[in-house]
């Protein structure tokens, strides 16, 4: 068939792209597909065997109304043809027709839904994402089997297609945002997504901010308490990574364990948390312009302890700060995309021969390295904020050094101002402590128990303010 | 303009960033460069001033460097002199090639030669340029004030005992009065001019002291000694007494001693600890005792008055106390029975207080000088008081034309 | 698209302008005048603010939609609007000079004596621009958010200080007569009125009808602190007021108890810088909204390069310590001030009286434009 030929021309003529010819009462019924993406033995039971024991006329209707056993049979044409394959799907070809039927068979190689490394619970749903946008459904799906979940899909990408899932409550979800969102996606041009950190510079409203403007999660239970706030949850296929719409930077503060313990211990590790990113992004400078210019704040005692320890440093105190910083920083990401068997390696060199023989051989005091490794550690307080606060943690290091306590405190206030700054959706970022809204303070760092929390989060615009009935 | 305008739009999602390396690039070489704010100056923990022939001598006690072991504090003594305060400390920061950092000085001593021209003078001087913080303790001594942090200095080294802890924490255990700095200012700049200092002496000691380092008793003076045996110089050691050096504009007049202490005491609340003592009681089966009683609290609430122009200043004291003490004639000790406070023994204890307060009272009059705040009292009552200093001839003289009396109430309890 | 901030956010405006030039030359001035007496000044001139704040919060309830410039120009014409504008606006940036100088002499005073005041321009000014670029709304969520801990520091502060109150100690309340009381009153006045921004955005205000319950709450309460402050501070250093120029570090610096084990007066000082800034961006914004009604188009570009440059020149050339701002401002501010002090609040009682009828129109008007 000339139009077989053409297609698998289109496809660069690659081996898995297979035809298959069978005649079928005296016509002939051609079958494309690719086969290292379908499920080969499914098309043979429910495709090929009743093709070849029926006898009846051949035409597309009657071969999708009575002979084929697959669930999705849809007519496509010509056009479609490519795009169908592509996706997954087996063509299937009668001579002397210009359509042909696109049947679904698709099988990809997929995991398992398990818990994901980047949230793991200690009470609480453990299952995960996984790499399918079809799983991501049927577990968004399952935990919210409610008539108003809306699912939107889109294909973006120039060469990928990727399937781009979008999901929200209708009564609850900002019809303006779900607009808004449904054209800035449509509107997204770009060859090829992977994950859903591809698309979302091109939805928020300022791409090249420091600070992320959007939750990302692994866990369906996350998702469908985001969801059921009037949130919208953005997924791709491919990746296990949900993103969740509007967003404010106290949702990092807050974790799914929260809910599935004492509310007493959740406000008290949320304060811990907030505390951690204070920590880990000024402690270093704040240390560094007390050494450097602030003596009287320092309690003598511990003066004394400093400078005995750092008197036969090389290194002035700001570069030796900036040394540990970059050393740590180092030793942190190799762990990170060393093999496992060798983490082990990296925190003996690391740990032992890096900071004891340092301290040992006189080129770092111990306690810069107490310093650094507290705000190195603090970061992981809050995991969703560490790329970011990296980041802020060095430029307090630069003015703290440069400019003393006064410009940390100076760029304390600028980027609580900046934060503030950015509410691209109408959703304050800094919500709900400024503004201040009264009634989601029941959930932002104080944690009252659940029958407390009868009405949804007023910060983030929702059209039913009541959870449950009224 | 456009060139502008177009490079302005360039940055525009950046100026923070620019903005930030600007900063950069103006401030990080020397910030790279410069050692710690400890490396580059002398961090003084002590200050002795001297009079020496027309000069000033300044005496100072740095941190010095100490290894990583010994995390106690080291210091070293330092000398400079000039012919003021300033030129002194200028001096000793060449000698030292170092800025020399007073916001850590924990307490400043004055020799009794050098308190003898105004004080407050120099005292200004170090809090205004030196910014010593007010609240540091100020003492004079008896003798050579670099004597006093030499000695303070021999006992950092050789014992636990720190002599800048031990005055911060317990000057209001071991002196009357406040003796900061502040309180020192407030005294000289107050209308009549008279102020307290905390009072130190050297006194040689035998040779087997006794290292203290708790500090908590303070009827006794606190001794140390170096424990070393390198040295054969003379040991002596620092001694604080409850005695308080009266000042008047600024300058030293004469000084309170232990006993004339007491009578003030009574009438300024404070920390001290303190004990009664009265004699003779003949009553609930004793016999020609003595007992001695420890106030656990005690109380004063001064009454000021005005009848026909004249002032009348009434300190109600009211004593808490135990009894800890029963001595009979015999020089036998009683054990500690129940006492019920008789009017007899009211008596007594008020008559002791009265006597205590008189002879202050005497001492402060015959010296013109109002140690225990009676004009502040009576300033309070501005129009009156006011109306009364001028009928006076000498203002100074004003407290021997105030009655001031003592009331005394007293409670038991036992532990 | 106007800016409108809320209540609350106004209300914590309000609660910051109240401290920010109080807590460090203004005890000891007032002292130094007055010895004694200082509290009755204080209490004096802040019983006025607090009558001034609740002339400002009744004309903010009757024209919501307007500010001071309309309010001018609806009587007098945009001339005279614009004349007092141009007072107001050298008002605030000699709020922003004294603000620079009481700061750079506090750093200088407890945390750092070699502290530079190139360093300090290269904060504030940018911090304070970043601030005020951002917009209103952002400013006030800023400082909202700040306002917590300044609240709680403060109150720390206060714990900090040694308190024991005797009265004995705070002298004579009523020393000084009538006449010289009022005269440092009037010495004083530029460290007070600060109130006067509200006028200036009450238009970018969102009105809500418990306004003056919500704005005085915040504002009585930071009042409460503050005298109880004062009355330490007089406690204290009665005659020795005039070497204690840094009142709220010096407070915390008092208690002796901590004096040993290190200086816990940071958390003052933190107090401090935090208001630095916020108050920085108060003043910064009114000048700015009063700048751009003065040339008559908003251009904020235009304006904060106009204002940063005029403060930097009277910063660098003409006001370079705070004896020079202080000596200025009472000695000759006490004329100007008559503006601020007298004219304004008159006039605004003047029309919330007088004017019965006029201001629907105008209010009706503005909205439809919105």
């Amino acid at each position: 068939m000339k139009i077989i030929q053409q297609i698998k021309q289109q496809l660069n003529n690659n081996p898995d792209v297979c035809e298959r010819q069978f005649l079928v009462n005296g016509k002939n019924v051609y079958l494309l597909f690719i086969k290292s993406t379908i499920d080969k033995t499914l098309l043979v039971h429910s495709v090929i065997s009743p093709l070849l024991e029926y006898g009846g006329e051949i035409t597309l209707s009657t071969l999708s109304k009575r002979v084929l056993r697959a669930s999705e049979v849809e007519k496509v044409t010509k056009e479609q043809f490519v795009k169908c394959l592509l996706r997954n799907k087996v063509l299937l070809f009668i001579d002397g027709e210009k359509d042909a039927l696109s049947i679904d068979m698709e099988l990809l190689p997929t995991r398992q839904p398990s818990e994901p490394p980047t949230s793991p619970t200690i009470q609480g749903p453990r299952e995960g994402f996984t790499e399918s946008v079809k799983t991501t459904m049927a577990l968004i799906r399952k935990q919210l089997p409610s008539q108003h979940l809306v699912i939107k899909s889109f294909f973006v990408g120039e060469m990928s297609h990727t399937q781009v899932a979008m999901f929200y409550m209708d009564n609850l979800a900002d019809k303006k945002l779900v607009k808004r969102l449904e054209k800035k996606i449509k509107s997204i041009n770009t060859d090829i997504v992977l994950d859903p950190h591809y698309i979302v510079e091109f939805i928020v409203g300022r791409p090249n901010s420091l600070f992320e403007q959007y939750g990302s999660t692994e866990k369906p239970d996350i998702v469908t308490a985001k969801l059921m706030e009037g949130r919208v949850a953005i997924a791709v296929d491919g990746s296990p990574i949900v993103i969740t719409l509007p967003f404010m930077i106290f949702e990092d503060v807050q974790n799914s364990n929260d809910y599935y313990t004492n509310s007493h211990y959740a406000t008290f590790i949320r304060y811990v948390r907030a505390f951690g990113i204070l920590m880990a992004t000024v402690i270093p400078g704040v240390y560094l312009s007390l050494r450097l210019y602030h003596y009287r704040i320092v309690p003598l005692k511990y003066i004394l302890t400093i400078s005995a320890t750092t008197q036969n440093l090389p290194f002035t105190p700001f570069l030796e700060i900036l040394f540990i910083l970059i050393l740590f920083q180092m030793l942190y990401e190799v762990s990170l995309r060393l093999p496992r068997y060798l983490g082990i390696a990296t925190s003996i060199v690391g740990a032992l021969v890096l900071g004891d023989t340092g301290v040992q051989a006189g080129l770092i005091s111990p306690p810069g390295i107490i310093v650094i490794a507290l705000s190195l550690i603090a970061v992981y307080t809050v995991p969703n904020q560490a790329p970011q606060l990296n980041i802020v943690r060095l430029v307090f290091v630069f003015l703290g050094g440069t400019l003393g306590l006064f410009g940390v405190v100076g760029g304390m206030i600028y980027f609580v101002n900046y934060l503030n700054s950015m509410d691209e959706f109408g959703v304050p970022n800094l919500a709900p402590y400024a503004p201040r809204v009264e009634n989601d303070l029941k959930d932002a760092l104080h944690k009252q128990p659940m029958p407390k929390m009868k009405k949804r989060p007023k910060s983030v615009k929702s059209n039913d303010d009541i959870r449950g009935l009224e | 303009m456009s060139w502008l305008r177009k490079s302005l739009n360039k940055i525009k999602h950046a100026y923070a960033l620019y903005y930030f390396i600007i900063v950069l690039i103006i401030f990080l070489p020397s910030a790279i460069t410069i050692p710690s704010l400890s490396f580059r100056s002398a961090i003084i923990t002590a200050i002795g001033v001297d009079k020496q022939e027309e000069d000033v001598l300044v005496s100072v006690l740095t941190l010095s460097e100490i290894s990583k072991s010994e995390m106690r504090e080291n210091v070293k003594l330092l000398q400079g002199s000039g012919t003021t305060l300033a030129n002194a400390f200028s001096s000793i920061e060449s000698s030292i090639g170092r800025k020399i950092l007073m916001g850590h000085v924990g307490y400043v001593v004055i020799s009794e030669d050098f308190a003898n021209q105004n004080v407050a003078e120099v005292i200004n001087t170090l809090i205004i340029a030196g910014k010593v913080s007010n609240t540091v303790p100020l003492l004079m001594c008896q003798g050579k004030a670099k004597d006093v942090l030499d000695n303070a200095q021999k006992m950092e080294a050789s014992s636990s005992y720190n002599m800048r802890e031990m005055i911060n924490n317990e000057f209001n255990e071991t002196y009357t009065k406040d003796i900061s700095i502040d309180a020192f200012l407030k005294g000289y700049y107050s209308d009549i001019h008279i102020s307290t200092l905390g009072y130190v002496t050297l006194e040689s000691e035998p040779t087997n002291a006794i290292d203290s380092s708790s500090g908590q008793d303070n009827n006794q003076s606190q001794q140390s000694s170096s424990k070393g045996d390198e040295s054969n110089e003379k040991k002596t050691a620092i001694s604080y007494k409850t005695e308080h050096a009266v000042f008047s504009n600024g300058k030293f007049r004469y000084l309170f001693t232990k006993a004339q202490m007491q009578g003030i005491n009574w009438v300024v609340e404070n920390d001290l600890q303190k004990n009664i003592t009265i004699d003779g009681v003949n009553e609930q089966g004793l016999n020609d005792a003595s007992i001695t009683f420890t106030i656990s609290k005690h109380q004063v609430m001064p009454k000021v008055s005005f009848l026909n122009g004249k002032p009348y200043v009434t300190y109600e004291i009211s004593l808490t106390m135990t009894p800890v003490e029963i001595i009979e004639a015999d020089d036998s000790v009683k054990a500690i029975k129940e006492i019920t406070l008789s009017d007899k023994i009211r008596q007594k204890i008020s008559d002791v207080v009265k006597s205590d307060v008189a002879m202050s009272l005497g001492v402060m009059r015959e010296q013109k000088t109002d140690v225990i705040g009676v004009y502040k009292l009576l300033y309070n009552k501005y129009r009156p008081f006011m109306d009364f200093l001028d009928t006076l001839e000498d203002r100074e003289d004003f407290l021997k034309y105030v009655n001031i009396g003592v009331d005394v109430d007293c409670f038991i309890t036992t532990n | 698209m106007t800016q409108q901030i809320s209540v609350r956010q106004m209300a914590c405006f309000c609660a910051i302008s109240l401290l920010a030039l109080k807590l460090i030359t203004l005890p000891s001035l007032l002292v130094t005048m007055s010895t004694s007496s200082a509290i009755v000044v204080a209490l004096i001139m802040f019983a006025l603010d607090l009558f001034l704040l609740y002339v400002f919060l009744k004309i903010k309830e009757k024209y919501p939609n307007l500010s001071l410039y309309e309010l001018i120009r609806k009587v007098f014409g945009s001339v005279v609007a614009k004349f007092i504008y141009i007072i107001l606006f050298s008002f605030f940036i000699l709020k922003i000079i004294m603000l620079n100088n009481e700061a750079i002499a506090y750093m200088r005073d407890v945390v750092d004596e070699d502290f530079r005041l190139i360093v300090y321009l290269m904060t504030f000014l940018p911090v304070v621009i970043a601030m005020v670029y951002s917009g209103l709304k952002s400013t006030a969520r800023t400082v909202e958010f700040g306002f917590v801990f300044i609240f709680i520091g403060l109150i720390f502060c206060l714990f900090l200080s040694e308190v024991t109150f005797t009265y004995g100690e705070m002298g004579p309340i009523f020393k000084e007569n009538i006449s010289n009381i009022l005269n440092s009153c009037k010495d004083v006045g530029f460290w007070f009125s600060d109130f006067l921004f509200i006028t200036i955005i009450s238009d970018k205000i969102k009105y809500k009808k418990n306004m003056k319950k919500i704005v005085f709450s915040y504002v009585i309460i930071t009042l409460i602190i503050l005298i109880a402050l004062y009355i330490i501070y007089i406690r204290l250093f009665n005659v020795t007021a005039f070497l204690h120029r840094s009142a709220i570090a010096d407070i915390t610096q008092y208690n002796r108890n901590i004096g040993n084990s290190g200086n816990i007066d940071i958390i003052a000082i933190l107090v401090y810088m935090f208001i630095i800034f916020f108050q920085g961006a108060i003043y910064f914004t009114s000048a700015k909204i009063i700048f751009e009604k003065i040339v008559g188009y908003e251009n904020k570009i235009h304006a904060i390069i106009f204002i940063t440059l005029l403060v930097l020149a009277l910063q660098l050339f003409v006001f370079y310590n705070l004896d020079l701002i202080i000596d200025f401002v009472v000695n000759y501010l006490k004329y100007f001030g008559v503006v601020a002090w007298i004219i304004i609040p008159l006039y605004l009682i003047c029309l919330l009286i007088f004017d019965r009828e006029k201001n629907n129109e105008l209010v009706k008007k503005k909205s439809k434009q919105n």
